[in-house]
């Protein structure tokens, strides 16, 4: 009796430390803990649950219809939703080859809000942004999201907002099929390729097998770097890696996931309302079966279909 | 009799001490200043000989330079350039409309790679094996094959439908934009370095002066010969001495109107040749780099200003901007077709900004008579016009002085041994009456 009662009593105080701690001011960027091959990390929670988002209205307006001053009446008088993402991330948004127009994953989200805005998906603008550049770009408003296989994260929290989750990812390593490496921490000496700007990077610096690391500026040019034995691994989320290995038989991914990678899209601090109108969207993408249609199309042949991550709000 | 009392050696030094002593006392006397006279003649005509020769063997080295070696590689390091940043524009261009490359597209790359590596063969044989051109040429021919290697790669993944295709080539447009092309650049700067040097070779001024100044200079030891000579004797002219100061006479005149022509070809050389020749070239690599910067703000997708920035950069080069002049004549057939090419890009520019990407790609790509495509075409068309038109006054300028400067190594020689010559001659007779 006694100790559930001190065990109630250590998870009140926990809980309402927790809370406490979200209205703290940014924390400096999160040490990741040492990967281990069995379990995923722990993410860090220094600024409480970073994938809470903003709650969505109970009713969404209607395309056309956006409120007077909102961020949505101002998409909506430009004619279209300007999207930052990147063109070589096969699955997620690449450019198809043989159209020369990009889609992907994200461009399939993004065209959600476009709908749900504009009334036509077909009415996104597609900017290019490296990794580096994702939050100056939502900040400074050259985009009006960003759906770029972002990792939410507390570091990037404190800089600008992001919606709810929208697929769940992890980190693997992609290897030559012929080698007998299952995890970073068989690759001591190896050089590992990522691109600069990644949460992906964090992962390698802090492996106690010390790879060596090797940054592109795209992962597609990682592909280039590992086809021109100038890398001997990419490490990076499972999605990605399956994108990279669809195009290159003598690559595989391996080894369970050792990091949570939420994918949120990147939207400005400075209109909250067009958070909560995204979230909304999302939401009853999720309740229509959309997003797991989605997922479906997109990732279904490579990787068996990972449970969409229930949204959380944090008022 | 002293000799004989002293042995050989000392005779032969007796006789020397005797004929210095002699000599010295003997310039007081007429012989003696006959002889001196003589000797300075042919020590200066021995000096103008060898001076002349030399300035004009480097006179002509110089000119053979100019003609046969500098401004060809000026022309060819041109070609060159505009080749590599060319086929890397087409190769980027080729994937923007998605699907297999266009064949003129294909057709056009190919023939580009073609002509770098014709040029870079024929710069190789005739630039020094050391020295920075030489280190230039080496790089663009190291890496050339690199860089196809990595377009054929992209190529050969766009076919199959990979994505990965668009990295090979961000590889390829790397390493044509930080190595091949500023290794082409810095050959184009050496060369027309090198050209400037080989004129003021060619002219050999130094030398030239000196030759003039040893010219003055016996002329006047001529004139004082006769001068002395006409007064000593009874004789006004001295024949030996007249027919050495009219061909001296003669050898300067034409010595002085072939050095004179040479200069004045030059100058039209100059002037209407390698001048427009260094602008032509610098406005064709304005326009190749304002193509490039339009087809990556296409291909890249991205937000960054930096390339439109560059593109207008580019543009107030070729046509001046705030009253100083640019690099296309003003007016002309060049001029017109960047400012034409530049209001193709403006309507790009806003299609872009509209949000219509395969409006703006297919506006850029358009070969219809107002399309971007064309556009480019008309101005580099225009521009080559000009580099041609350049090299064709360059040649016309200086045909034939290769010979001229030639004929000057055969002739300053054999006229200054003319003159020591018939110097000799004319006084011997005089000097043998006072034997």
């Amino acid at each position: 009796m006694r100790i559930k009662r001190l065990a109630f009593n250590i998870a009140l105080i926990a809980v309402v430390a927790g809370l406490g701690a979200c209205s703290e001011s940014p924390q400096p960027p999160p040490q990741a803990s040492a990967p281990s091959t069995t379990a995923p990390a722990t993410a860090d929670t220094s600024c409480g649950d970073p994938t809470a988002s903003l709650r969505p209205p109970d009713q969404l307006p209607a395309p056309g219809n956006m409120p007077e001053g909102s961020f949505m009446a101002t998409i909506a008088a430009r004619g279209r939703v300007v999207v930052g993402t990147s063109q070589d991330t096969l699955l997620f948004s690449s450019r198809n080859p043989f159209t020369g127009s990009i889609e992907g994953f994200d461009i399939d989200v993004a065209r959600l809000i476009a709908q749900a805005v504009l009334g036509d998906p077909n009415k996104i603008q597609i900017v290019v942004i490296p990794n580096s550049d994702r939050i100056k770009d939502v900040q400074n408003g050259t985009v009006d999201l960003v759906a770029e296989t972002m990792t939410i994260n507390c570091q990037r929290r404190a800089a600008i907002d992001f919606s709810t989750v929208y697929y769940q990812a992890g980190q693997k390593v992609l290897v030559p099929t012929t080698s007998s490496a299952t995890s970073l921490d068989d690759l001591g000496g190896k050089t590992v390729c990522a691109v600069a700007g990644s949460t992906s990077i964090n992962a390698i610096v802090t492996s106690p097998a010390h790879p060596k690391l090797l940054t592109e500026p795209t992962w597609g040019e990682c592909l280039v770097a590992f086809q021109q034995n100038r890398a001997d691994a990419i490490s990076t989320d499972d999605t990605i890696l399956a994108g990279l290995a669809a195009q290159d038989p003598y690559a595989k991914v391996v080894g369970p996931r050792f990091t949570d990678e939420p994918y949120g899209l990147g939207i400005s601090q400075a209109h909250p309302e067009f958070t909560r109108f995204v979230n909304g969207v999302l939401a009853q993408a999720r309740a229509a079966g959309t997003l797991e249609q989605i997922a479906d199309r997109w990732l279904g042949r490579y990787s068996a279909p990972a449970p969409l991550p229930d949204a959380r709000y944090r008022d | 009799m002293w000799a004989a009392v002293m042995g050989r050696p000392a005779i032969t030094q007796s006789i020397r001490v005797r004929r210095l002593s002699d000599f010295v006392a003997g310039v007081r006397t007429t012989p003696g200043r006959l002889r001196l006279l003589r000797a300075i003649t042919v020590g200066l005509v021995v000096l103008l000989a060898v001076v002349g020769t030399l300035a004009a063997v480097q006179a002509t080295a110089g000119t053979k330079a100019v003609t046969g070696t500098s401004e060809p590689l000026v022309v060819d390091a041109v070609a060159i350039y505009s080749s590599v940043a060319d086929a890397n524009t087409v190769a980027a261009q080729a994937f923007l409309s998605g699907g297999l490359e266009p064949a003129p597209q294909v057709a056009r790359y190919d023939a580009d790679l073609r002509e770098a590596g014709r040029r870079l063969a024929d710069s190789a044989t005739r630039v020094s094996t050391s020295g920075r051109p030489a280190d230039a040429i080496r790089t663009l021919s190291e890496q050339l094959p690199v860089y196809a290697g990595l377009i054929q790669a992209a190529r050969a993944n766009n076919r199959q439908g990979l994505p990965v295709g668009s990295a090979y080539l961000s590889e390829a447009d790397r390493l044509a934009r930080t190595v091949m092309l500023p290794a082409a650049d810095q050959l184009l700067a050496e060369e027309q370095q090198q050209l400037a040097h080989d004129y003021s070779a060619a002219k050999a001024r130094p030398l030239l002066a000196l030759t003039a100044f040893l010219a003055l200079a016996l002329a006047g030891v001529l004139g004082v010969t006769q001068i002395f000579l006409s007064r000593q004797t009874r004789r006004t002219l001295n024949p030996g001495l007249v027919a050495s100061s009219a061909v001296l006479l003669v050898l300067v005149l034409v010595v002085g109107v072939i050095t004179l022509l040479q200069s004045l070809r030059f100058a039209d050389a100059r002037r209407d040749g390698t001048d427009p020749l260094d602008r032509a070239a610098h406005a064709r690599i304005a326009a190749l780099v304002q193509d490039s910067d339009e087809s990556l703000i296409l291909v890249r997708r991205s937000s960054s200003a930096d390339f439109e920035a560059d593109f207008q950069a580019g543009h107030a080069k070729l046509l001046g901007s705030g009253g100083e002049a640019g690099l296309l004549e003003r007016g002309g057939a060049a001029a017109k077709a960047a400012e034409a090419y530049a209001a193709t890009h403006e309507q790009m520019m806003k299609t872009l900004a509209a949000g219509d990407y395969n409006g703006a790609v297919a506006l850029e790509l358009s070969t219809e008579p107002a399309g971007g495509a064309s556009a480019f075409a008309a101005l580099d068309r225009a521009i080559s016009a000009e580099v041609s038109d350049a090299q064709q006054q360059f040649t016309d300028a200086v045909a034939g002085t290769e010979t001229m400067m030639s004929a000057l190594v055969v002739l300053i020689p054999i006229g200054s041994i003319l003159i020591g010559l018939l110097a000799v001659l004319g006084i011997r007779p005089r000097l043998e009456e006072y034997r």
